[in-house]
């Protein structure tokens, strides 16, 4: 399953953002995982032009890349483009550039005791995140404690989690932060499935989304995203019926939305807002997306509509 | 004098629970056109709508939600697009035990596409604690292979509250997007 990274291109020239956009589209189907291109320059992967080194500085978390005038020599720079940027060349950047970003992420998700400054919570989904975006998250993992006993056996292919501890709330043991998360094969899985019956993943998900942002707001692995956007909804009827949640799914499904405008636009509390994103997220179906500035001209109303829905939801108690 | 009416469609696959989503929530007793069922390979229910199950909400100044209820067998699908035309919205049940949900779903989406793109539409997945069946990232899948993203909700479409979910998110949906 491919993953989705982001990449921003800092250049002295211009027209060179536009070109790498129109590789991106005709490489897409050529390049071993997905890439969007950002503003922001907190993207995973930030290309930069010799003009604009001096002027960034890199997160740890990034993999930089150097884009190299002719008769340039790259210092100390692993991942080198030379100019003028052409498809092959640049095709084989960007694979390269995914291979390290998978590696550097197995590493962080599979110690989260590196994350010690974090909270097991915030630890926790980081390391979901992580996982779920190296791709190794499809095949079924125990999630042990420290004295290497599981807690849980987690398959995101079915969508389910079976518990192996009876001794507390599983949300709880989890929040109290897990050492080590082993990818194991299906017939594990099956062997776990019959020690226990196999439960909603989301629903764990959820509690532990929603949990976070009542101690610490808005997740660690989604405070530099410029921007979120849903891919899927929240299945409500599995999770519990949730108005805010509602709202803003409705909201986040059909345009992007900073933390602060999806607050606005669906006037749901802010910290219930870092709540659904953190729950989102861990259950797979929040991605980055940059906001689009709003429109000049006036959204089309249909005061008609909007009145017979309105006394609809009166007459059903919604 | 006539006040003004609206029309909500559910529609879905025989016995994923469509009549019985309008009987949780029509003001009037509900038309129901069952007959005995004659397709037990598809469903094992006794009976089956073979026209059309007919509820409505009755609101303030003599306005009403007509709420059509369709019949799941492919054969009816000529009536399909004649009952969309002009409605508010859709409500599409899926039988997550029937013998081929993910196609099924496929093949409504695909029918009411003027409403699914309008995100005036929400999916019903019923029976999903049969057992065996597909997972929901299965639905977002068949979804996503469509550039949608509707609400895909895991319900007892015997249960008020689960039928009022889904009219809750259809509501919802439709206001986000005007």
């Amino acid at each position: 399953m491919p993953c989705e990274w982001t990449l921003s291109v800092m250049s002295e020239y211009p027209d060179e953002v536009a070109i790498v956009r129109s590789m991106l589209s005709i490489l897409r189907t050529n390049l071993t995982d997905q890439w969007q291109l950002v503003e922001s320059p907190h993207a995973d992967l930030l290309v930069m032009g010799a003009g604009a080194e001096s002027a960034l500085r890199p997160r740890n978390t990034q993999v930089v890349g150097r884009l190299l005038s002719p008769g340039e020599r790259p210092e100390n720079a692993v991942l080198t483009l030379e100019r003028p940027v052409r498809a092959m060349p640049f095709m084989e950047f960007l694979n390269m550039a995914s291979m390290r970003l998978k590696a550097r992420n197995e590493a962080a998700s599979l110690s989260p005791a590196a994350n010690a400054k974090c909270s097991p919570a915030q630890s926790l989904g980081q390391t979901l995140a992580a996982l779920r975006k190296s791709g190794t998250f499809k095949r079924p993992m125990a999630l042990l404690d420290a004295s290497g006993e599981r807690l849980a056996t987690i398959n995101t292919n079915r969508g389910e989690i079976v518990c192996h501890r009876q001794d507390g709330d599983i949300v709880h043991l989890l929040e109290q932060g897990f050492e080590q998360a082993q990818a194991l094969t299906a017939r594990d899985w099956e062997a776990a499935c019959l020690t226990a019956k196999p439960g909603r993943l989301d629903r764990i998900c959820w509690q532990l989304g929603t949990r976070l942002a009542e101690t610490e707001g808005l997740g660690s692995w989604l405070q530099n995203m410029a921007g979120f956007r849903l891919i899927g909804w929240p299945d409500f009827g599995a999770i519990g019926n949730d108005r805010a949640g509602i709202k803003l799914s409705a909201n986040l499904t059909q345009r992007a939305h900073t933390p602060e405008s999806a607050a606005v636009a669906t006037a749901v509390a802010i910290e219930q807002v870092y709540g659904f994103l953190n729950a989102s997220s861990l259950c797979g179906l929040l991605v980055e997306s940059p906001c689009v500035a709003a429109q000049q001209t006036p959204a089309i109303r249909r005061p008609e509509q909007a009145s017979v829905i309105s006394r609809l939801r009166g007459k059903l108690g919604l | 004098m006539a006040g003004r009416e609206y029309k909500v469609i559910i529609t879905g696959t025989m016995g994923a629970g469509k009549t019985t989503a309008i009987r949780a929530i029509s003001d009037i007793s509900m038309i129901s056109t069952e007959a005995a069922n004659t397709d037990l390979l598809a469903s094992a229910k006794a009976t089956t709508t073979v026209a059309l199950d007919y509820g409505e909400l009755q609101l303030d100044g003599g306005d009403r939600v007509r709420i059509y209820g369709t019949p799941g067998q492919q054969r009816f699908s000529f009536m399909w697009e004649i009952l969309a035309k002009g409605a508010l919205g859709l409500v599409l049940l899926i039988d997550n035990s029937s013998e081929r949900p993910l196609e099924d779903l496929g093949t409504f989406l695909d029918a009411f596409s003027e409403l699914t793109r309008k995100a005036a539409a929400v999916v019903g997945v019923t029976h999903c604690d049969a057992g065996s069946g597909p997972t929901m990232g299965d639905y977002y899948e068949v979804l996503a292979e469509r550039g949608l993203a509707l609400p895909v909700f895991s319900i007892d479409g015997r249960e008020r509250e689960d039928v009022l979910l889904l009219l809750d998110a259809l509501l919802t949906s439709i206001e986000a997007a005007s």
